[in-house]
């Protein structure tokens, strides 16, 4: 064997990537040459140099040693850790700096969608608080805002359709929009197949019919109409004109934010109505350990009311955390805001349960940690479960086999930047029957993931844990912890001790979704 | 053991492994095929260690002493393994742990080196290692994201390796040269 065949299997040995004859083949080689051996050595640790470099040693140097030796037996090391964490934090402050200069976070686009009123998209649509990219919004039916990075906001009635251009530009192929465009954002230009409505400060109508010319309304300020063959005409407050003709401005007949506002306020409502009967109803389900639908968590009390049929035992503790608004707009249902570094929802469940399933309405603004919490049992004993997301925007949804043993179950990206500040309902269940962790991420199955004989376990167990964050200062003598605070908002919070069905999952996020 | 001492215990162990897992663990990487091998590995020689630890004697290298517990591991995890899966026989597992032992000094060089040689690395290069080496991600994973261009991947991945291992032979061998 030359050289380069040599550092080709050593490359994929590297990969975990060699077949088993070329693993005789690569295992003769060494064995013959001290060189080779040299070389193998170099570059394995190399890659476990790397592995180190790449690796967030904090969180897990408290799970290694607590799974290790039983965190019961250790009442005075955890402070140490606190210790060790630093130092692993030193030794990797350079890595994670330069890694913060090469992947600072971008997003793309040019507007945010930031209303929507029964959207019927002829395309692909948006959810409320994306970030629209250039390309088109096009409705069948119902209307949308959108406001652009530029300044300006536009409201759109459907059917209709409107191409994004930049941050103060679109085109505006058919239908009816209403702009409202502050002094900040003069300038802003809505092209038209027949003619270009640039605006000088102001607010106006603009419908584009089948022929493809502009009928521009201005209800303030001043708008100039560029022809395709170079005339401007200039409307003022009051005017309005379709080629030739002018006509005064018709304001009623074009829908303005504050009706859009209305509209979904009352479209919000009539959805709320029958979430919360769905979630009365929801309450008496003897399957369910603990039910949180955070109508109105008691702030002053610290109290987060558990409306499952096992009662107030199992009322959630507030600590640090916000009561916010929740995903229904306007209606005053709360929600809680785990942004402060120490908030938490302490729970304590007692006993012992086989399947179970977690389901939640969650709120990312962002994922700032290496793990963000959304259930996280405090100890960690066999049987007890982590759910959480990770900072690449997987869920991994773990238990604990046995004092060494960690089933992990990492579902694809269901979050990334651009969906900062949405509402998204995830799930997971843990199905003891059929021995299989099923993801799901706004009603939809993700991922089916089979747990292999190794970790097969027939008894699942809560204890003490928390919502929202992980890393529990134990002992009186330890005041240390690791922080898993998840920047953002739970609005409703189940357990349920049963694997549910997909259909059932997909119920509670049609019936829970407000858009 | 008097509780107190017992917790004293506990810490100078839990100390000193947490001070050395990186070294260990860089140790049984030579030793074995996969990063699941080496996870498996490290888990029991963690234990071994705590529970063999009152046979260690404070004065003596923490590191050669858990060296040798994780080269017995390596062997008796190996005797477990279905014949039919990646794993080194036993005389090579003992050549690749002597000629890591002997070349230990040599190869914490290199690890410092390697410090030194990530801050030089161009910038595309820098994000094929955050790519592969993103904890809790394997690296299959990783390509199957990445789709259609894998193969490019891998292939960057490999001048990556290559060019890092130039820069830290460079750099050791400079050290060398300035303590002469």
């Amino acid at each position: 064997m030359n050289d380069s065949d040599f550092l080709t299997l050593l490359d994929k040995y590297l990969n975990e990537m060699l077949s088993k004859k070329e693993f005789a083949v690569f295992q003769e080689a060494l064995k013959s040459s001290a060189e080779r051996r040299s070389e193998l050595i170099r570059y394995s640790q190399l890659d476990a140099g790397l592995m180190e470099e790449g690796n967030v040693l904090v969180a897990d140097a408290l799970n290694t040693v607590s799974a290790m030796v039983g965190r019961r037996n250790l009442p005075s090391i955890v402070p140490w850790l606190a210790v060790a964490a630093a130092v692993a934090i030193s030794a990797l402050s350079f890595f994670a700096l330069t890694l913060r200069e090469n992947t600072e976070p971008m997003a793309h686009g040019f507007a945010v969608l930031t209303r929507t009123v029964d959207p019927v998209w002829a395309n692909e649509g948006f959810e409320v608080g994306s970030i629209v990219p250039k390309g088109s919004l096009q409705l069948e039916s119902g209307s949308l805002q959108v406001e652009f990075f530029g300044g300006a906001t536009l409201v759109m009635e459907g059917p209709g359709k409107l191409e994004i251009l930049s941050a103060s530009e679109a085109f505006c192929h058919s239908g009816k929009l209403r702009a409202s465009v502050p002094p900040a954002a003069r300038g802003f230009v809505i092209d038209t197949p027949n003619g270009k409505v640039v605006d000088l400060g102001t607010e106006f109508g603009l419908e584009v019919g089948d022929a493809g010319f502009p009928e521009v309304h201005v209800f303030e300020g001043e708008v100039e109409v560029h022809d395709s063959g170079g005339a401007v005409q200039t409307f003022y407050g009051g005017e309005a004109g379709k080629s030739d003709a002018r006509f005064p401005a018709d304001v009623e007949s074009f829908l303005s934010t504050s009706d859009l506002n209305e509209e979904v306020i009352e479209s919000v409502e009539s959805k709320f109505a029958v979430w919360q009967r769905f979630s009365r109803q929801l309450s008496r389900n003897e399957r369910l350990i603990a039910y949180f639908p955070m109508e109105n968590p008691d702030l002053s009390r610290r109290r987060l009311f558990n409306e499952a049929p096992t009662g107030s035992e199992m009322d959630g503790a507030i600590v640090g955390a916000n009561r916010v608004e929740g995903r229904w707009t306007g209606v005053g249902k709360g929600a809680v805001e785990f942004t402060p570094t120490g908030s938490r929802v302490r729970l304590a469940i007692p006993g012992e349960y086989e399947s179970l399933t977690f389901a939640c309405w969650v709120r990312i603004d962002s994922l700032d940690r290496q793990y963000n919490g959304l259930y996280l049992a405090d100890s960690y004993q066999p049987g007890e479960c982590h759910w959480q997301l990770q900072k690449d925007g997987r869920v991994l949804f773990s238990f604990l086999h046995s004092p060494k043993v960690n089933f992990k179950s990492l579902s694809p990206v269901v979050w990334d930047i651009s969906k900062s500040g949405q509402w998204l309902h995830l799930a997971v269940t843990l199905d003891l029957e059929k021995q299989k962790v099923v993801h799901y991420a706004n009603g939809e199955m993700i991922f089916d993931h089979p747990i292999g004989a190794k970790y097969r376990i027939d008894t699942t167990r809560f204890g003490s844990g928390e919502l929202g964050n992980w890393g529990f200062p134990n002992t009186p003598d330890n005041e240390w912890f690791a922080i898993r605070n998840l920047n953002g908002r739970i609005d409703e919070f189940a357990i349920f001790a049963d694997a549910l069905d997909p259909a059932e999952i997909l119920e509670m996020y049609t019936i829970g979704n407000p858009q | 053991m008097s509780l107190e001492s017992e917790n004293n215990h506990y810490e100078q162990f839990v100390k000193l492994f947490s001070k050395h897992e990186p070294g260990l663990r860089r140790f049984v990487r030579s030793l074995v095929y996969s990063w699941d091998d080496v996870d498996d590995v490290m888990q029991n020689t963690g234990l071994v260690l705590w529970r063999k630890f009152s046979d260690f004697d404070p004065k003596t290298n923490f590191m050669s002493w858990a060296s040798v517990v994780a080269r017995f591991e390596v062997l008796t995890w190996k005797r477990d393994r279905a014949r039919d899966r990646h794993v080194f026989d036993d005389d090579l597992i003992s050549m690749l742990a002597d000629e890591t032992d002997a070349e230990c000094e040599k190869l914490i060089l290199h690890r410092r080196a390697l410090d030194q040689c990530l801050k030089k690395l161009p910038d595309d290069l820098r994000r094929v290692v955050v790519a592969a080496y993103e904890p809790g991600v394997k690296l299959n994973e990783v390509a199957e994201r990445i789709g259609s261009s894998a193969t490019g991947f891998y292939k960057k991945l490999r001048r990556t390796r290559e060019s890092l291992m130039v820069c830290i032979e460079a750099e050791v061998a400079s050290q060398e040269g300035s303590v002469q």
